[in-house]
């Protein structure tokens, strides 16, 4: 059996169906708690945005209007929470330790792969907020160039802007770990 | 793609795990909690939202309402004495003099008591 659309899910979340809130809810859940977590850099605020951009959702759904990509909408609701939460109050670094090793290389490459993602980890998370999520929409979220420039209530030219400046701070960042590019 | 963007790549699903494990916990907290109401356009549900504040409406009351409402209006606006009346050329009936000076209020020639 085919799988409803998001759209098709929402018009019927619109009518109140909580059966077609409970479907969709997770096809975003773990991909807007990345977003949020990008931005606020704390966990726990980064579940507690989602669940409440889901609540709006809900809230809000037969006001919905199909011209937009759901995920767009939802994303934008997401990254304006997030912001909205970082502007309020300073939140303390994200953890970057505990990810899991990789079976596929040897110790030492495994090493220097791991410190390298360390480094780039807090590179990352030292962007400004509107370079960061441009990050995490293309490269976490594989959204398009347009997607991620709606989502951030930019231009596409703006959007390559905020993406080109984030790789530069990154490369100047980390150095001779990405000098060869 | 580039060796950067691959390793930025590659930091973002190693913490895909992570966020999983919170998505779950996000939608358990979701399914648990009941859902409040949605928010719907007032134009389109304002009945709804007398009868959410137990002012139901009864139609045939409303219209009437409405009715008289609407006559009011259209005699305020456009009724004799008004500009819009006048320039209709058209005529209405009236007492001739109202005048209240007219009124004359004698006392009782026999008590002398006054009205």
């Amino acid at each position: 059996m085919d799988e409803a659309s998001d759209e098709e899910l929402m018009l019927r979340i619109a009518k109140g169906d909580a059966r077609a809130f409970r479907e969709l809810a997770p096809r975003y859940a773990a991909r807007a708690i990345g977003l949020a977590r990008r931005i606020t850099k704390n966990d726990a605020d980064a579940e507690e945005l989602v669940q409440e951009a889901f609540l709006r959702v809900w809230v809000n759904a037969p006001r919905w209007r199909p011209q937009a990509a759901f995920r767009t909408w939802f994303y934008r609701i997401v990254f304006n929470l997030s912001l909205n939460r970082r502007r309020r109050a300073p939140s303390l670094p994200l953890d970057a330790a505990g990810d899991p090793p990789d079976p596929a290389v040897g110790a030492g490459e495994r090493m220097e792969r791991d410190e390298t993602d360390r480094l780039l980890a807090a590179a990352i998370a030292a962007l400004p907020d509107r370079q960061r999520a441009a990050i995490q929409l293309t490269y976490g979220e594989a959204l398009s160039n347009a997607e991620a420039a709606a989502v951030l209530g930019t231009s596409v030219a703006g959007m390559e802007s905020l993406l080109v400046r984030a790789k530069r701070t990154l490369r100047e960042t980390l150095g001779s770990h990405f000098d060869e590019d | 793609m580039n060796s950067l963007e691959q390793s930025i790549l590659r930091r973002l699903q190693a913490e895909r795990a992570g966020e999983e494990k919170s998505a779950t916990r996000v939608v358990a907290a979701l399914a648990a909690a009941p859902l409040p109401r949605q928010r719907h356009g007032w134009f389109r549900n304002w009945p709804s939202a007398l009868l959410n504040s137990d002012f139901a409406p009864a139609w045939p009351r409303i219209a009437a309402l409405a009715s008289v409402a609407l006559i009011g209006c259209t005699i305020g606006f456009f009724g004799p004495g008004t500009r819009a009346f006048q320039r209709t050329g058209w005529t209405v009936a009236q007492t001739s003099d109202s005048d209240v000076s007219g009124l004359v209020f004698e006392p009782e020639p026999l008590t002398g008591a006054r009205p």
